[in-house]
């Protein structure tokens, strides 16, 4: 073989290779962040960009903003815009969100908020305590990245790194998705329900590992110990960050005169049972020293029992809608009377870092 | 932007060679100034103004290689002690500064923030100063500052010399497309990319699992420490040797040789023989600028001392800290030991035994001072050797690893197996990869003997013959080599997935 043979031979090896990996995530576009639509919008979306473009596309009609992770996608949302005064609401509540996602979104909305527009009046914030102190998940898949105008990251570098992306199980998923979606009989009513429960479980691995992911390191088995640890949120790495998080939140919010509402999700007896409860009350703690805070964290009868949870994080929209009946000072059941406690401000004094 | 990721591969690669050779289609020098260009904007593309540095470095460097080359022999020396103090000082300044203040007032050390490549254009500067004053040869700009900038020796050397790659950029018959040179150095950069993508970087977690275990005071068992140094030898043997395949096959398709800096170093039976193919540009440059001087006409004693002090040197160069320096002075006493056992034994040739006893002190003790270079700071360096000699005093883990659950759910190997002799830093995965890569180092012929490339070889007969599986451009190449890069683009471009569908 002559050299030029050869050494085109593998350019040209090396280009198919990579335009094959291009045209698949711009046609399959398994997050959606090509808008392509050659196939249904998967379950792997990048949530973040999405309701950010969404927004985007229509912002001169919201005047309220919900932040919040996936358990938010259960809460009411038409009863929590009744509540608001008919507030047009902006849904930002993503995967894993946490207050690494809400703050940019928030810095970004009142930096671009024209005057001539409606402003945003009113947020409904939905805080995962369980989550409090871990590192965010911005970086740790394509899924999860914020769009370049709230990270700071170049648009060439975002685009780019959605371009080339070797995600063969994200292609795979996607097109599977899309097939059930298109085959209807073989799958209905059953794909949803399965792979939100398989979301959580995810979450609840995640979420236990937590520490040992902040270092960047391979997590250890359960195998052996686990029933011993339970886990202090005050004590993980990134909890003095949530708290400066917490704080630059309260402040901008403060300062727009915007009205903040803030719950702590309930946590199912599973997740409670990880974690060290004297210390996720501290954690309550330290956030209702900045604002006032609903906080739904041990939720009695609630956490334990099963049917008021989808799978071991998600909370029904039985209990989403009591969050919301709690919160706006609906008259509760007498079942309920004892769900969800109110910490008033305890400090008026706000870091402004 | 760094060399292996699709950024470097399919944008900036092609365009910098393209436009290298559609520029010499015009003239010469537009194709070394254009290279220098893209060089430069390579540099710049980690933190664009840090560029200024090697752009005011180049330009005072070749001013006064100018007035070293005019002034009289005498004065011309001074002139280059001056040069070469300040280009030392520019390096002490970015990255020894907190070192030494830290000797002063005792305050821990933080990592520097250097800028990138600046250890080896200020070695590549020094070395060209110190030839300037020797040869007193006129030097044109625009070859000097691609000598300097050049992209492919940049991050991680080797560390070139006028005399060899400054002559090439002079030489009019390189711009001119040679497909020889583009498919051997397509074939190394692609075998350099296995090497650090695949091999090193899975490496990469488990050697951290140790020495952060180590540094954060925890104990660890024996064999962990040991598995954990051997991986870490490993690890930054094919990391570096990877880097510099890949800057001798991107020197090729610009049709210039860059020199060979690793010549299977691993497989060395002598720690001499192993640092005369460990880095070997780093080290003739020392041999050359600190041990010949320190050594020249003198006694024995003398010599050692040089020998020691070169070694010494070589440390401080790979870093500031403590750590390093001992490192250096470790190697350094190697080295002595190695000589003293060499006059006492003579001339003869090692028995087959003697080589393989020679290999196995030499990679262990080798492995072993690597705990110092790794380590965070001398107390995890010194947790790491005592443990490794016996001193440990590690329990049986509480857990195992996630990743060797197959393992033990499928019999192949106990749970307390694991726990008592891996610990809680160390895995049964980690040994397996860990075997794998060694004996990967000692049965695989290297990139340089597989492709015959003999630039700046090794002053050792290293070379083992390879006739089956030496490469030609032929379709079972293509088909290998191909392969290989589909693996290597495959983890290049991998990222995180994370699906509601997955589980």
């Amino acid at each position: 073989m002559r050299p030029r043979t050869y050494a085109l031979a593998l350019s040209a090896i090396a280009t198919s290779l990579f335009l094959a990996v291009a045209a698949a995530n711009v046609v399959i576009d398994p997050v959606g962040v090509f808008g392509t639509n050659v196939f249904p919008p998967g379950s792997n979306s990048n949530e973040r960009y999405l309701r950010f473009s969404a927004y985007q596309a229509r912002s001169d009609r919201y005047d309220a903003l919900l932040f919040g992770s996936s358990r938010s996608q259960w809460l009411p949302l038409d009863d929590l815009s009744r509540h608001m005064a008919g507030a047009t609401l902006a849904n930002f509540g993503v995967a894993y969100g946490m207050l690494s996602d809400h703050l940019p979104v928030l810095e970004y909305l009142l930096r671009h908020q024209a005057p001539d527009r409606k402003r945003i009046r009113e947020i409904f914030l939905l805080l995962d305590a369980d989550s409090f102190g871990i590192r965010p998940h911005n970086d740790e898949s394509l899924a999860f990245a914020l769009p370049p105008a709230l990270s700071g990251e170049h648009p060439a570098r975002f685009w780019w790194r959605n371009l080339v992306a070797i995600q063969v199980q994200a292609w795979r998923g996607a097109l599977k998705e899309a097939l059930d979606k298109w085959r209807p009989s073989q799958s209905s009513g059953h794909f949803p329900e399965r792979t939100r429960r398989d979301v959580s479980s995810r979450m609840v691995a995640t979420f236990g590992a937590g520490a040992a992911r902040a270092d960047g390191l391979p997590n250890p088995a359960t195998g052996t110990a686990k029933a011993a640890m339970l886990e202090s949120v005050t004590e993980r790495p990134g909890y003095r960050r949530h708290l400066e998080l917490w704080s630059r939140f309260v402040s901008l919010c403060r300062e727009h005169d915007i009205h903040l509402l803030v719950a702590v999700s309930p946590l199912s007896h599973a997740t409670l049972s990880g974690l060290n409860r004297s210390d996720l009350l501290k954690a309550v703690d330290d956030l209702a020293r900045l604002a006032p805070v609903w906080d739904f964290t041990d939720a009695g009868w609630v956490s334990d029992d099963p049917t008021m949870w989808r799978d071991g994080n998600h909370f029904t929209m039985d209990v989403g809608g009591m969050i919301v009946a709690r919160v706006f000072g609906d008259e509760m059941p007498s079942r309920w009377a004892e769900f969800g406690h109110f910490h008033p401000q305890q400090n008026v004094v706000v870091d402004a870092r | 932007m760094l060399f292996p990721t699709p950024e470097f591969i399919f944008l900036f690669l092609p365009a910098a060679v393209l436009l290298h050779f559609a520029l010499a289609r015009w003239s010469n020098g537009a194709a070394v100034v254009g290279t220098t260009v893209a060089s430069l904007f390579f540099y710049g593309w980690w933190n664009p103004p840090f560029v200024l540095i090697p752009v005011l470095s180049i330009i005072a460097n070749f001013w006064l290689a100018r007035w070293i080359q005019r002034t009289e022999a005498g004065r011309s020396r001074g002139l280059m002690i001056f040069g070469v103090t300040a280009n030392l000082l520019v390096l002490c300044y970015f990255k020894y500064a907190d070192f030494l203040v830290s000797i002063a007032d005792g305050h821990a050390l933080k990592p520097p923030d250097v800028p990138l490549a600046l250890s080896f254009t200020t070695f590549v500067q020094i070395a060209f100063l110190v030839y300037v004053h020797q040869r007193r040869n006129r030097v044109e700009f625009d070859r000097y500052a691609l000598f300097v900038a050049f992209f492919p020796h940049l991050i991680a050397g080797p560390i070139v010399r006028w005399g060899s790659f400054g002559k090439q950029i002079g030489d009019p018959e390189r711009y001119r497309v040679d497909w020889n040179n583009i498919a051997l150095g397509l074939t190394i950069f692609i075998f350099g990319l296995v090497k650090k993508v695949v091999i090193a970087d899975s490496l990469s977690p488990h050697v951290a699992q140790v020495f952060g275990a180590a540094s954060r005071g925890e104990s660890v068992t024996a064999f962990a420490a040991w598995a954990g140094c051997v991986a870490f030898a490993l690890q930054v043997y094919f990391d570096f040797s990877g880097y510099s395949d890949m800057a001798v096959g991107l020197g090729l398709l610009f049709n210039y040789r860059l020199p060979i800096n690793f010549a299977a170093p691993l497989r060395a039976t002598s720690i001499s023989d192993l640092w005369r193919r460990w880095h070997i540009t780093l080290t003739r440059l020392c041999r050359d600028l600190i041990y010949v001087p320190l050594a020249r006409d003198r006694g024995p004693l003398r010599r050692w001392f040089s020998l020691w002090f070169t070694m010494v040197a070589v440390g401080v160069w790979h870093g500031a800290g403590w750590t390093f320096v001992l490192w250096g002075a470790c190697q350094g006493m190697l080295l002595l030991i190695n000589q003293w056992w060499r006059r006492l034994r003579g001339p003869r040739r090692p028995t087959p035994l003697g080589q393989v006893i020679g290999w196995i002190l030499t990679f262990g003790s080798f492995a072993a001072s690597l705990a110092l270079f790794r380590a965070a700071d001398l107390d995890a360096a010194w947790n790491l050797i005592s443990t490794m000699g016996g001193l440990g005093n590690a329990s049986i883990a509480d857990l195992h690893f996630e990743a060797d659950d197959w393992m033990i759910r499928n019999g192949y190997v106990s749970d307390l197996f694991v726990r008592t002799w891996f610990g809680s830093a160390w895995s049964m995965v980690a040994t397996i990869w860990t075997l794998a890569a060694l004996v990967f180092v000692l049965i695989v012929p290297d990139t340089m003997e597989v492709t015959d490339y003999r630039e700046g070889d090794a002053q050792s007969d290293w070379r083992r013959h390879y006739g089956l599986v030496a490469w030609r451009p032929s379709i079972a190449s293509l088909a290998v080599v191909a392969t290989i890069f589909v693996v290597v683009f495959v983890n290049i471009g991998r990222v995180s997935e994370f699906f509601y569908f997955q589980f």
